[in-house]
């Protein structure tokens, strides 16, 4: 560094003696030939034609000019940059907020849809499974695979060829009890998420111990007898302090106590986008740690009742593609389902065999958020693009007024010598620090507002979790785009001061001088970029209103129940708590009973499959006696529920009735059905008094006793489809060990839930505490998606608003000043100030017009693209569309008829005398 | 501004750099002179741009083809002198060869019908 300072001295004074020499032999020349000195140094100058020109190019010939110049340029740049604070503070914040929201949104959707698992060559993993799935399943796994029993990842583990390592994990994290030993227990019982895996979990990701070791395909061997755990180095760090002495250390889940063997890598957090695991257990420990109704490692006396939870992942041998890989494991799995099928029939057994595994890429592991929030995040991305577009397009204009101002100095260096090229250079330089001046500020807004996206998409029962470490993807997207925003908003102002005509400026002629009615040249630019605006913040509007229009339209949705007095809770599997057998009924019958007398409830009621808690089940139905076809248009939602439901839960009974008690008693199965399912199947008919039949293999019947009103089960978005009741208790007295509470209430809540709370310790005191839940929280749950688009669309639509308002005003303010000669002689030749005012209006009402019909045509653009994202209303409505053109003309006149209202007071003599 | 002489030619691209390689043929001499060569040579019919010669003498002197030097120039004060290298000269030959090439190839294709 010291010894390229100490050259450029000599450099910079070589090349001007060098010129100078040059000058005085052409000066010499001129001599002999009979001018005077004077004339022939004159001359001599005229012929070497631009000395600083010259002289800056012969040196640009040299290394380290451009860097030279760069620095020259920034320094210029900072100097100029810090004389203007408020120039420099409105530019950088605009950009910032622009630039921030960007950065925001990218890096949610880098962590949900783009980050790659730290595993060990990410891109040789596949999934066998569907990422997407999650949950406990039972069925036979035929079609398309989404989730695997425990059986099938054995012998597909044992029996395939293409893979060199196959690992099977949980779908759900299990939050669970624990207890660390050797630690202050706390006040409250402590949890952390727990992660079943099979043995080779480590070993097919290339995930390493950070600390101790992970355990190995041997914990596979024999359930039950390996209580061994791996942590994660988060949950090392935010529980055990990165206390080394954690290895060995005793560690209790619910009542089973595991051995800390090792702490895995740092960053890894498990296989599944959206949940993050403190702690990895092997799967054969599964009934220590998520005991249910039945062990989920047996293989199934029945191949149809499969347990489908896992996710399976593997990782492809050295030399086998993807192809083959897919075609090899397809085959291992018809040859391991045939052995299952002596017993079908043909039919069944067709579709049985029909079972196929899609392999995909498994580089990003499974992910619970890509369906539900994948599309409305590339939808918001679309929307914040278009912010920095409008941010960009005010800092341009900001730029041009500053150029407008600085002509006379821009004209002064061009006519001193300074390139023009050299000036773009100079002038972009400047664009450029302000971009990246923005786009770092913009960077810590974005962990802010990152972190709040994730707040907002996670729920009470559904913590999403997202690691938002800005990585190298993130920091080249906020760098790139501020970059692109730079030279976006830089070129416009360059390009004019490049074109800048010099004799005008500097005899001061371009100041504030009349040229027709319309000061033409001067802002065209600025007209330009502010129709622009105002089309971008239509469609950001636009899309805000549909968004917004669609979600009150679901708000408003009635479930079919009295949706706002309902309390909902489970009591976990009751096995698992020590229930077995008739304790499951005496602790489902006596709960049902304490519930009814609780002070201030006037219905109790439980259900299987419950409401609004996720879960779901089925059958093929037929009501003609022939045995129902596994056709998926036929198959109908059920549920069991007891005597009194419907009128406890306040859905209504539209004709017939509803269970009592006998009907649990009897042999005869009495079922409920919905309007849908007896619009659908009995069109014509009365439905009461007729035969249904439903499953596929053991076809059960039941007579239709009452028809209900359609209610929705999982999410207000649902469509309204066909379900049918059946009793939950019944003469056999094998009711299910699991199910959802519902309690209908009058008047203080909370006395209500501690009412629950004691009649549940009262009844089953080996059941855990209960989490009571409103109806209404959990509907809303269900909308989480839907409340974040919405929100955010109309927040990043007001900004939207208020940045093409702010360039509207800036560009007419500016506008105005620069004509106040010219108002100031038409209102001394007579105009009233309404003239005036309608003159000046006139440009912000044809500005606007133009943003509006250049704005319109956009919904067409994006109109395929959100409507799979609206409820209830196309996205060519027409209320949501005149909204939005309403307030965008509303505002932006506002903005516009401030400067007018100005303009129209010039005082005639101020202003003839303004120059 | 001189009076731009009507049968005065400005110089084809990159044809500077190939001539300032000749002119230093005849042995080291300063920017001046270079100039003052090449319009002599020609007859005055080709102009030497000054305001091009010196990034285009820096530029040789950049690539290795030329070294300069501060010495006492014939008129008494001290002139920068330039002076072929032994890479320069190689660089000639090869601009002279393709110089040929193309001047008997542009004269082919314009030789009168």
């Amino acid at each position: 560094m010291f010894r390229w300072f100490k050259r450029r001295k000599p450099r910079d004074e070589d090349i001007e003696d060098e010129l100078n020499y040059h000058l005085e032999m052409l000066a010499r020349e001129s001599v002999e030939e009979g001018k005077s000195l004077v004339e022939a140094r004159l001359a001599a100058r005229r012929r070497l034609g631009n000395w600083s020109l010259i002289k800056e190019t012969t040196r640009e010939m040299w290394t380290w000019t451009s860097l030279e110049q760069f620095c020259q340029d920034l320094r210029f740049s900072l100097r100029g940059l810090a004389k203007t604070p408020g120039f420099t503070a409105v530019a950088v914040s605009t950009l910032a907020l622009g630039i921030g929201a960007n950065t925001a949104m990218f890096t949610v959707i880098n962590a949900v849809l783009l980050r790659v698992l730290p595993a060990e060559d990410p891109h040789r993993l596949v999934i066998l499974s569907n990422p997407e799935a999650h949950g406990i399943g039972v069925g036979d796994g035929s079609g398309p695979r989404y989730l695997y029993a425990y059986s099938e990842f054995e012998e597909l583990r044992d029996r395939n060829h293409v893979f060199s390592a196959l690992c099977a994990v949980d779908s759900s994290v299990r939050r669970s009890e624990v207890a660390v030993q050797g630690t202050a227990p706390t006040v409250e019982s402590e949890q952390a998420n727990v992660s079943m895996v099979s043995g080779d979990y480590f070993k097919t990701l290339g995930i390493r111990a950070y600390r101790g070791r992970t355990f190995t395909a041997d914990v596979d061997r024999v359930p039950h007898v390996n209580p061994v755990a791996v942590i994660s180095h988060n949950y090392w760090r935010n529980r055990f302090a990165l206390d080394p002495s954690v290895i060995g250390r005793k560690f209790r889940i619910r009542r089973t106590t595991f051995d800390v063997i090792g702490v895995a890598q740092a960053g890894f957090s498990g296989v599944t986008v959206g949940l993050s695991t403190d702690v990895w257990v092997p799967l054969t420990m599964q009934n220590e740690v998520f005991p249910a109704w039945t062990n989920f490692l047996e293989r199934p006396t029945n191949p149809l009742n499969k347990i489908l939870w896992l996710q399976l992942i593997a990782r492809l041998k050295p030399g086998v593609t993807l192809d083959q890989a897919r075609s090899g494991i397809n085959l291992t799995l018809h040859q391991v389902r045939q052995a299952d099928v002596t017993e079908m029939s043909a039919d069944r057994r067709r579709e049985y065999l029909d079972s196929t595994i899609k392999l995909a890429d498994g580089s990003r592991g499974a992910n619970m958020l890509s369906d539900s929030v994948g599309d409305p995040l590339k939808i918001l991305m679309a929307v914040v693009g278009m912010v920095l577009l409008i941010a960009c397009a005010n800092v341009a204009n900001l730029l041009v007024a500053r150029g407008a101002r600085r002509q006379r100095e821009i004209a002064v260096r061009l006519a001193l010598g300074a390139a023009r090229r050299r000036l773009l250079q100079q002038l972009l330089t400047e664009s450029l620090l302000l971009a990246i001046l923005g786009g770092a500020l913009g960077l810590l807004l974005a962990r802010w507002g990152a972190s709040l996206l994730v707040r907002m998409v996670s729920t009470e029962s559904n913590r999403v979790f997202l690691d938002l470490h800005p990585d190298v993807g993130v920091l080249a997207f906020t760098l790139g785009i501020s970059l692109l925003t730079g030279i976006l908003f830089g070129l416009a102002p360059g390009l004019r001061a490049a074109r800048l005509d010099l004799n005008a400026v500097l005899k001061g002629s371009a100041k504030g001088t009349v040229r027709g009615g319309i000061n033409h040249g001067r802002m065209p630019a600025g007209r330009i970029l502010v129709a622009g605006q105002i089309a971008l913040s239509l469609s950001v509007l636009i899309v805000a209103g549909l968004f917004l229009r669609s979600f009150q339209k679901l708000v408003q949705l009635n479930p079919g129940f009295d949706h706002d007095h309902i309390l909902e809770f489970d009591i976990g599997f009751l096995e698992s708590s020590g229930y077995k057998g008739p304790a499951v009924h005496r602790v489902h019958k006596d709960l049902l009973a304490r519930l009814r007398n609780i002070h201030q409830v006037k219905g109790a009621t439980l259900a299987f499959m419950g409401l609004f808690v996720g879960n779901d089940t089925g059958d093929q139905i037929s009501v003609d006696g022939s045995k129902p076809k596994s056709d998926p248009e036929h198959r109908v939602r059920n549920d069991l529920v007891p005597a009194n439901h419907f009128a406890d839960i306040g859905q209504p009974l539209l004709t017939g009735r509803e269970f009592n008690i006998e009907d649990e008693h009897t042999t005869q199965l009495v079922g409920v059905i919905n309007q849908t399912l007896a619009n659908k199947y009995f069109p014509k008919a009365n439905p009461i008094g007729k035969r249904i039949w439903f499953g596929h293999d053991h076809p059960q019947q039941f007579v239709v006793i009452g028809v209900v009103a359609d209610s929705k089960h999982n999410s207000l978005r649902e469509p309204a489809s066909a379900e049918f009741w059946l009793p939950f208790f019944n003469a056999e007295g094998d009711e299910p060990s699991f199910c959802s509470f519902q309690v209908r209430y009058t008047g203080n809540k909370a006395a209500v839930i501690s009412g629950i709370r004691a009649a549940v310790r009262a009844v089953a005191p080996a059941v855990p505490a209960v989490e009571v839940r409103t109806m209404n929280e959990l509907m809303g749950e269900s909308l989480t998606t839907q409340r974040l688009i919405s929100q955010l669309s109309s927040f990043f639509g007001a900004l939207a608003l208020a940045l093409a308002s702010i360039g509207l005003y800036g560009v007419m303010a500016h506008n105005v000043a620069s004509k106040t000669n010219e108002i100031g002689i038409r209102v001394a030749l007579g105009a009233l100030p309404r003239d005036i005012l309608s003159i000046v209006l006139r440009e912000t009402v044809l500005l606007v017009t133009i943003g509006v019909a250049l704005g319109l045509p956009s919904i067409w653009t994006f109109k395929r693209w959100i409507s799979s994202q609206l409820f209830g209303l196309t996205p060519l409505d027409p209320l949501a569309i005149a909204v939005a053109v309403l307030v965008l003309t509303v505002v932006t006149m506002v903005a516009g008829f401030i400067p007018a209202r100005w303009a129209s007071r010039v005082d005639p003599v101020v202003a003839l005398r303004y120059e | 501004m001189p009076k731009e002489q009507p049968d005065r030619l400005d110089l084809l691209q990159g044809t500077l750099e190939m001539m300032i390689l000749r002119t230093l043929l005849f042995g080291p001499t300063n920017g001046y002179q270079i100039a003052k060569v090449i319009e002599k040579m020609s007859d005055d019919v080709l102009q030497v741009d000054h305001s091009s010669l010196y990034p285009a003498l820096h530029r040789l002197e950049k690539k290795g083809w030329l070294t300069s030097k501060w010495e006492d120039s014939d008129t008494g004060r001290r002139a920068k002198s330039y002076r072929l290298t032994k890479l320069g000269r190689k660089q000639l030959v090869a601009e002279q060869s393709k110089w040929n090439r193309l001047t008997s190839a542009i004269a082919r294709v314009m030789r009168p019908a």
